[in-house]
């Protein structure tokens, strides 16, 4: 079995099967680049991402292991041939998956997913911190994303105004 | 005293390769969440990658940080809704920044303008959710709607409202961030009932408009003018003018109205500000008096028709170009929308060398017999090596001239070798020449998109033959105004799923199994009568 490694930005390698990473969008051109540039077919691909930890690493490949039969679904959206994502629905895995993560380890994973091309993956975290951004005020907003206000001057009043006009109107 | 402190606990820079690595970890914490308290969020993205005890140490600042890189992500992936994106702009300065690029790139891209226009004119327009302009194209609409001032009076309200100040002229007004960088205006001339009325009104809307223009006007990037009725103002140009002055960012300027002004001298006195970032011009629903030989339009072509990339034009562009001008002044285009063509236009564009990368080409149904299919290759053929997207909204088999296959040839003497998409009505693929043609012109045809406005031609015997004859051709979208019933608007099928006979669920009642082609039509038709295509 073809294998490829995975090194995070602090320097933690995973070994991977090929088929299995090609199921992101961004290691299949990095390991296909690496085909291209190799004289040796049989050398064994290594890819350092430098934006991903370890930890946010091992749940992306944790989550294409369990995810590897899934078919692929495509990173362009215009080349979508009509398959909603709500036909793929969240299994319970991936519910089981994400109940323990608190929200910065959900942002962090849709950075992940967004930046290594995992459409499923990028879609069920977007759908969980799409439920604490949507609906909500601007106080249960700043309070779920421990923000505060860093609006200078009457920024903030004149945002205020001009959304009103917006909902008026 | 404090930087005392971090002087003394600095390593010695000479000091061993151990001791360098240990250097994060020698300043107190409090100095380290002093040292990262302005990060971008990217720089605090790879701070949080890099070790453990700085991750440990940001971890409280985390979600705050790093929302305005997740909220672009979300803002492509999640449907929107105004209520939520304009809560969004409230909760910080950088989800402000955020939502507002959001706008700038929806609003302001000459090709996303370019796409939706070109879009239109299709036999089966529906709203395609998959493409990204379109997931936004509802809060487009209700944005646009906010900022379309209907006349001064509307101006006035918005800017009280916004800022009650900004209606003395006497305070100095600020420049703001307008969230949408885009505002289109509706002008109505004056009542000429009563002249002293009239002249007071032309005053209060020229006071309202460079207020307004002064206070957003760098801000603004598209900027649409409707001017409604039959408008005969002498000075209108000469206003518009003024009126450009004021916004030295626009990107893409759209008119719409009629006017019939007597020739205005002082239009060519007057001097054009420099609008360096302008590249889209849309005068399509634009008409002047085809006698004037001042025109706006010819205006605004000569002294900015080096730096236009696109056009949206109708046949009205023939009375105002110069056509001594060599290109007519536009040697820079790339994408151009030509509505209403007709024998004319086909002429003038048969003369051109613009360095066309697109090109749309529309016949109002009904004028198709106007139209001479030779002349419609004739300009197409024109723009042969540099067309990657032609989009022929035409009926071709409706043009005078209906073509031989023996004529096929002198027109495809041609090539466009660098035409990859061709989008297409369907009654032009139905004609005995289409395959002949497309395989002599578009060698290299990689796409090809369908539109159909009704279910019953539904067949989909082309596909094969279409990837038979064209052998670099990869992926067919059919787009369809009424489907049958649990089909998509929009199908895509590929050579792939051609050869595999792959079976494309498409809902839970239809299949089409793409592939084992159609042996007989006779077939086909009666397995459509059970709401059931096999290809």
């Amino acid at each position: 079995m073809a294998l490829v490694r995975v090194i995070s930005s602090d320097g933690a390698a995973f070994l991977v099967s090929q088929r299995l990473a090609k199921r992101s969008g961004k290691l299949k051109t990095e390991i296909e680049t690496f085909r291209k540039s190799s004289d040796n077919s049989e050398a064994q691909p290594e890819i350092r991402i430098v934006t991903i930890r370890a930890e946010i690493l091992r749940l992306v490949l944790q989550w294409l292991q369990q995810h590897q039969n899934d078919p692929v679904l495509p990173a362009n959206q215009n080349e979508q041939d009509g398959r909603g994502d709500a036909e793929m629905g969240q299994s319970q895995w991936d519910r089981d998956f994400l109940a323990p993560m608190d929200l910065g380890i959900v942002m962090e994973l849709i950075l992940a997913a967004n930046h290594l091309e995992v459409k499923g993956l990028l879609d069920i975290t977007c759908k969980l911190v799409e439920s604490k951004i949507t609906g909500r005020t601007v106080d249960e907003i700043r309070t779920a994303f421990k923000l505060k206000s860093d609006f200078k001057g009457n920024e903030e009043e004149q945002t205020r105004l001009e959304n009103r006009w917006c909902v008026e109107n | 005293m404090k930087l005392k402190g971090i002087l003394q606990n600095m390593p010695d820079f000479k000091s061993s390769r151990a001791e360098i690595q240990q250097f994060p970890y020698a300043l107190p914490p409090e100095v380290w969440e002093k040292v990262f308290s302005n990060l971008s969020p990217n720089d605090f993205l790879a701070v949080i990658n890099t070790c453990h005890e700085w991750r440990e140490l940001l971890r409280p600042q985390r979600t705050a940080t790093l929302l305005p890189l997740v909220l672009p992500i979300l803002l492509n992936t999640i449907d929107l809704n105004l209520h939520d994106v304009l809560t969004w702009r409230e909760v910080s300065h950088g989800a402000k920044f955020v939502v507002e690029e959001f706008w700038k790139s929806v609003f302001s891209s000459s090709q996303t303008h370019f796409d939706t226009l070109s879009k239109q004119c299709w036999s089966s327009v529906h709203e395609d959710p998959e493409l990204r302009f379109e997931k936004a194209q509802n809060l487009l609409e209700k944005v646009t709607c906010c900022y379309t001032f209907q006349d001064y009076f509307g101006i006035q309200d918005f800017l009280s409202h916004v800022n009650p100040r900004s209606l003395n002229p006497a305070k100095s007004v600020m420049h703001t961030q307008l969230m949408s960088n885009y505002i289109g205006l509706t002008l109505a001339e004056p009542s000429p009932n009563n002249e002293m009325e009239a002249v007071e009104l032309d005053f209060q809307k020229q006071t309202q408009l460079s207020l307004l223009n002064s206070q957003f006007g760098y801000n603004i990037s598209a900027l649409s003018i409707n001017l409604t009725h039959y408008t005969i103002i002498n000075c209108w140009a000469v206003h518009f003018v003024g009126l450009l002055e004021h916004v030295p960012n626009l990107k893409i300027l759209r008119l719409s109205g009629y006017v019939a002004y007597s020739e205005d001298k002082r239009l060519l006195a007057k001097k054009f500000p420099k609008l360096n970032h302008l590249e889209l011009l849309d005068i399509e629903n634009y008409r002047e008096d085809r006698k004037t030989k001042v025109s706006l339009t010819r205006q605004l072509i000569s002294r900015y028709g080096p730096q236009l990339l696109s056009l949206i034009c109708g046949e009205n562009l023939l009375f105002h170009v110069d056509r001594k001008v060599p290109n007519s002044g536009l040697p820079n285009l790339h994408l151009l929308l030509f509505k209403n063509i007709n024998c004319g236009a086909l002429n003038l564009l048969s003369q051109m060398d613009w360095p066309l990368e697109s090109l749309q080409l529309q016949v109002n149904e009904g004028e198709d017999h106007y139209v001479r299919l030779g002349n419609f290759f004739k300009a197409v053929n024109k723009f042969g090596p540099t067309l990657n997207h032609l989009q022929l909204a035409v009926h071709l088999d409706q043009l005078v001239g209906q073509v031989l296959l023996n004529q096929v040839n002198r027109m495809t003497m041609t090539v466009c070798p660098s035409v990859f998409k061709l989008t297409t009505e369907y009654s032009n693929i139905c004609t005995s020449w289409w395959w002949t043609l497309v395989q002599a012109k578009f060698p290299n045809l990689v796409e090809l998109e369908v539109h159909m406005d009704h279910a019953s031609k539904w067949d989909m015997i082309f596909p094969k033959m279409a990837f038979e004859k064209m052998s670099k051709l990869e992926r067919i979208f059919i787009s369809c105004a009424t489907p049958p019933r649990g089909f998509p608007h929009r199908q895509r099928i590929t050579r792939r799923s051609i050869k595999q006979g792959k079976r494309v669920r498409i809902a839970a009642t239809t299949v089409i199994t793409v592939g084992r082609f159609a042996k007989n039509v006779t077939g086909l038709r009666e397995r459509k009568k059970h709401n059931c295509l096999i290809v």
